[in-house]
């Protein structure tokens, strides 16, 4: 510490070894115990220095008048030893509280006396030889301003002086107590600042003199290596670093590379008022705090992140920000010598503050959606933790992806639907998604599912694939048919429109084969296996045969794990009757808001709902979109249908919703809806390979779809897949030509 | 060895004794209230004479205009040796007999009139601003010569000894031997730590400005047995006082430093008429007996004369005289 002590700024300083004790220096030495809160809160005179902590007073030094530094023995016996520099260039040992250590009470009052009385401004004990004290004084035109001297050496009687000639104001000196022969004089007619012995070697010493740095070498003291600055107060070692050292001159600070001791490494941003203290963080690597006069902040500079550049020219960068630990003006500060990243501060009127510097934290995500983030020396890995069956937040769409990724999703071209499964099979849109295209595609590649009338239709190719929308508005010659319940024979009153592309969109719907059969069998039979009871009674009761929709909820009813009440909806069904006034019908339309499946809600609000009116079936929005759509083509006349078809199209698109794309198909209308999509859940992977599909058409040049596709590729680099990354390519190449051939990387 | 040219433009001036009431205003300021003040160098000499002053731009604008004050022409530097680390010699002999050589002796036989300051830090050598390229050009060989601009130390690029070499221009005088006078009163070299300056302040001031109105009664017939000399200076932060032993007792014992020899000076003053500040070789014929011998001394010239100042202790080295 190079701060004077004449006036009645405080200085602090944790002892070396003792982590609970520290000085303040001011005109005099207080000792004090730093403890936890609890354990202290009851006793009186105690100061409170944090929320947690508090500090006794435990001895007062008032011995040494003139302090102008301190420094603390740095051994950890005697335990409060201190060296105290004196202004008139003196430097005494001290004590604080009661020591019985012999040592101590052998080395309490020694005083070290230079030739020429001036300041001392600065001391430094040797971390390898406790013995030896370094002592930096102002200029003498005859003297020398670095004295070492030698704790344990004996007054000198060849000393020239007669102790009586003393006239300084040393009071009652004991004869035996002044050593007046220093172990090393250095700095001829030169001031010296600031001290500090070099970790390299015990022999080395930093000092910081008039206008220049110098470093003393003891083994050979008639030379010096020394560099020209200003920069020459408070010159400190980076503890974690040996060659790196600290100085300042007013408001800025140099730093320094000794292996490079030309200028300094970097200089860092100057503060409108000097400079008072500048340390390093004991505790943290590349940390530096500063602190300037009348400033109630802590200054600090992170330097973690920049080995000094050897050779280079760039300045390292730095991060700097500002702790303000209490509210008054900081008069000095002290890191702690153990406890991470704590210091002391002393405010003038002597207020203390326990303060720990909050480290920054670094944040960083994993490409396998693992979080980590660091503070101080904790590191912390937040991963995602699948708690069985209960999963009680769905996963991260990157986490479904990468997941994906490893089924192979997307690869299936063959049985295009079963993606789904690869995708895990418990996402209906997907669901939707891909039995979409696994209608389309067969029309799409004719050659895949020969078929001799589809080869005929070959016009019809890009209809199709252009969505049920483009479809039903290409429809012409629309016939009506007056229908009535497979069971009755009264001549129906529902009316039932065909066309051929109600039958193309019916098949793509999924609802009818391939071919001219346009029974709807196979289709409910497959819903039976699926278990899918309520729908495929559904389905039966559009297609106006609820003998077939009681048998399927009466299969349901008794299969494993079959739910009961479909029989009470059996029941209901049978009791069907066209008479407009009947009960039945009035409790039916009634009570079927009540049912839970929006199927049976749908079909009883058909049974009930007037010609022409099905509301209560197209708008029910948890009924899929193929089998709304699929419905629509069948009892809507042309013009109700294209504009429903429009309006749901629309509803699909704006919510990104992919159940859509059956109506969108792969056009720039798909892509719109699919760009949503993967607005809402960043989904690259499924708007890759669906688009992919469309190729060879104009979609898959769309920039959103090549970025989805880039953005998918980057995925999987960063995801270290580069199998799946390039069988992804090779997929890719398959289904769009134009995708440019990738350059082999040879090594 | 180094040699530094200091960033100080310094004018040399003397205040008549009667006219100090004039200039106790700025004095007062310049000494004790440093923060109303750039003025980074400041001596003050009182002798039998004058009051030497000699100090910075900034100080000298503090000065009022007045008959009393009398001012050297000249724009003055001042340079500084410093041995940094690279001691040439064991020699114990600090001060001008350090520097006699190598620097003083060269500037006077290049003509170079020099002001010489010594202080409890170090030694000044003052010399003409006009002066600086001869004196540059005498002493780059002996010395790493540096000039501090904005308190950095830039080197002095090496001029061409031979090419734009200039003579100062005056004719070799042949060397005059000036009378000297050596009085009896010891006096002793003293420094301050410039945060108890203010608690000496009522002393100072007393001895700086009051000393001749309470002495001239008692030593009225003053014989040239002692002479007044006392000196102040406040050059960079650091303080330097010179004073004979009278003085000193009227100073509180703990707050000045010296020696822990307690080492007393003895004085020589050099001429018998004032010595003007154009004569060269005055400094360099009494420092080069002193370092031939080995002798240690402070030299502090003031507008008349100069003034030597050598350890009392050990006959022989009042023998050059």
């Amino acid at each position: 510490c190079s701060l004077g002590y004449g006036g009645s700024k405080p200085d602090i300083l944790w002892s070396p070894h003792h982590v609970d004790r520290y000085v303040i220096c001011d005109s005099e030495l207080s000792l004090y115990r730093i403890e936890s809160l609890g354990s202290t809160e009851a006793k009186a005179g105690v100061i409170q220095l944090s929320e947690e902590t508090a500090a006794t007073l435990l001895a007062i030094n008032s011995d040494t008048p003139y302090m102008k530094c301190v420094a603390w023995y740095p051994k950890h016996e005697p335990e409060c030893l201190l060296a105290v520099g004196q202004a008139n260039g003196r430097v005494v040992l001290t004590s604080l509280g009661q020591s019985h250590n012999s040592k101590c009470k052998e080395l309490m009052g020694k005083e070290f006396v230079p030739k020429h009385a001036r300041q001392c401004n600065t001391l430094s004990w040797n971390p390898a030889d406790s013995n030896w004290l370094a002592a930096g004084l102002d200029k003498h035109r005859a003297d020398f301003s670095v004295l070492i001297w030698d704790i344990s050496s004996k007054y000198a009687p060849e000393a020239t002086v007669p102790p009586e000639k003393i006239r300084l104001p040393s009071g009652d000196a004991d004869v035996g107590t002044v050593v007046t022969k220093p172990l090393y004089e250095l700095g001829q007619n030169d001031a010296c600042l600031s001290l500090c012995w070099l970790p390299r070697d015990q022999k080395l010493l930093l000092a910081g003199m008039h206008r220049n740095l110098a470093i003393f070498d003891l083994r050979n003291t008639s030379q010096k290596m020394f560099v020209n600055t200003k920069a020459i107060q408070g010159v400190t070692v980076d503890p974690f670093f040996h060659d790196r050292v600290a100085s300042f001159f007013e408001g800025q600070v140099a730093i320094w590379d000794l292996r490079k001791f030309e200028k300094p490494v970097l200089t860092l941003s100057e503060q409108p008022k000097p400079l008072t203290k500048v340390a390093w963080c004991p505790t943290r690597a590349g940390l530096l705090a500063t602190l300037t006069r009348d400033s109630n902040v802590v200054r600090l500079y992170d330097m973690q992140h920049a080995p000094t550049p050897i050779g280079d020219e760039t300045e390292p960068t730095i991060i700097e920000r500002s702790v303000q630990p209490c509210e008054s003006f900081i008069s000095s500060f002290a890191w702690h010598p153990s406890a991470q990243n704590r210091m002391v501060v002393v405010s003038p009127n002597r207020a203390m503050t326990d303060f720990t510097v909050f480290e920054r934290i670094s944040l960083a995500w994993s490409s396998t959606s693992s979080l980590m983030w660091a503070c101080g020396r904790h590191l912390y890995d937040c991963a995602e933790e699948r708690t069985g069956s209960e999963a009680a937040v769905e996963s991260d769409i990157a986490t479904k992806m990468r997941a994906r990724a490893q089924s192979r999703y997307g690869h299936d071209t063959v049985q295009v639907w079963r993606n789904y499964v690869l995708a895990g099979g418990d996402d209906p849109q997907l669901k939707s998604l891909w039995y979409t295209l696994h209608y389309i595609l067969p029309f799409q590649c004719p050659y895949l599912t020969l078929d001799q009338e589809q080869k005929q239709q070959g016009n019809k190719q890009t209809v199709v694939y252009s969505g049920i929308k483009n479809i039903v508005k290409s429809s012409s010659g629309t016939t009506e048919s007056r229908r009535s319940w497979s069971d009755s024979d009264r001549q129906g009153d529902v009316v039932r429109y065909h066309s051929e592309e109600r039958s193309l969109a019916l098949r793509l719907c999924g609802w009818i084969g391939r071919g001219p059969d346009v029974d709807v069998e196979p289709f409910l039979r497959s819903l039976e296996q699926e278990g899918e009871w309520e729908r495929a009674a559904a389905v039966a009761l559009f297609n106006l045969d609820i003998r077939r929709a009681i048998q399927i909820l009466n299969k349901g009813a008794s299969s494993e794990k079959g739910d009961l009440n479909l029989n009470v909806v059996a029941m209901a069904l049978s009791g069907h009757t066209d008479e407009k006034s009947s009960l039945w019908r009035e409790m039916c339309s009634s009570l079927r808001l009540q049912l839970r499946s929006p199927y049976l809600r749908a079909s009883f609000a058909f049974l009930t709902s007037e010609p022409g009116a099905y509301d209560g079936v197209l708008y029910e929005s948890r009924v899929a979109v193929r089998d709304r759509v699929a419905f629509a083509c069948m009892f809507l006349s042309d013009t109700q249908l294209s504009r429903y078809i429009d309006k749901l199209t629309n509803e699909m698109k704006e919510a990104g919703n992919l159940e859509g794309i059956l109506l969108t198909g792969l056009t720039k209308d798909g892509v719109d809806l699919m760009e949503s999509y993967v607005d809402r859940t960043g989904d690259v992977q499924t708007a890759s390979f669906c688009m992919l599909k469309g190729s060879p058409g104009e979609v898959v040049k769309d920039p959103r779809v090549q970025c989805w596709i880039e953005n998918y590729r980057n995925l999987l680099d960063a995801w270290r897949f580069w199998h799946k990354r390039a069988e992804f390519d090779i997929h890719r190449s398959k289904l769009d030509p134009s995708s440019k051939p990738l350059a082999q990387a040879r090594s | 060895m180094d040699l530094h040219i200091l960033e100080h433009r310094l004018k040399v001036t003397s205040i008549a004794k009667q006219g100090l009431f004039v200039f106790t205003h700025p004095l007062i300021k310049l000494i004790f209230l440093r923060s109303r003040t750039r003025c980074k160098f400041l001596s003050l000499t009182e002798t039998p004479e004058d009051f030497t002053l000699v100090l910075d731009e900034e100080g000298f604008k503090e000065l009022p205009c007045s008959e009393y004050l009398q001012v050297e022409d000249s724009m003055w530097l001042a340079l500084n040796v410093v041995s940094n680390g690279h001691a040439s010699s064991s020699s114990q002999a600090v001060g001008v007999t350090k520097i006699a050589k190598s620097v003083i002796a060269p500037l006077a036989e290049q003509h170079v009139s020099v002001f010489m300051l010594s202080t409890y830090q170090t030694d000044f050598i003052l010399v003409r601003e006009k002066d600086l390229s001869v004196v540059i050009d005498t002493l780059q060989e002996e010395f790493n010569i540096y000039r501090e601009v904005g308190g950095e130390c830039v080197p002095v690029p090496s001029q061409d000894v031979h090419n734009g070499f200039q003579k100062n221009g005056k004719e070799a005088t042949k060397a005059t031997v000036h009378p000297v006078l050596s009085p009896l009163n010891k006096f002793c070299v003293m420094s301050l730590d410039p945060d108890t300056l203010p608690t000496i302040a009522t002393t100072l001031i007393d001895v700086l400005f009051y000393s001749s109105s309470c002495k001239d009664a008692s030593h009225s017939s003053q014989d040239l047995d002692c002479v007044k000399f006392f000196s102040f200076s406040l050059i960079d932060g650091y303080i330097s006082l010179v004073m004979d032993t009278e003085a000193q007792r009227q100073f509180p014992a703990d707050l000045l430093f010296t020696s822990s020899s307690g080492e007393l000076w003895r004085m020589v003053r050099i001429g018998g008429q004032p010595l003007g500040f154009d004569e060269c070789g005055i400094v360099a014929q009494i420092s080069q007996p002193l370092a031939n011998s080995d002798i240690s001394a402070y030299y502090i010239s003031t507008f008349s004369f100069d003034h030597a100042l050598v350890i009392t202790t050990g006959r022989q080295q009042h023998s050059w005289v």
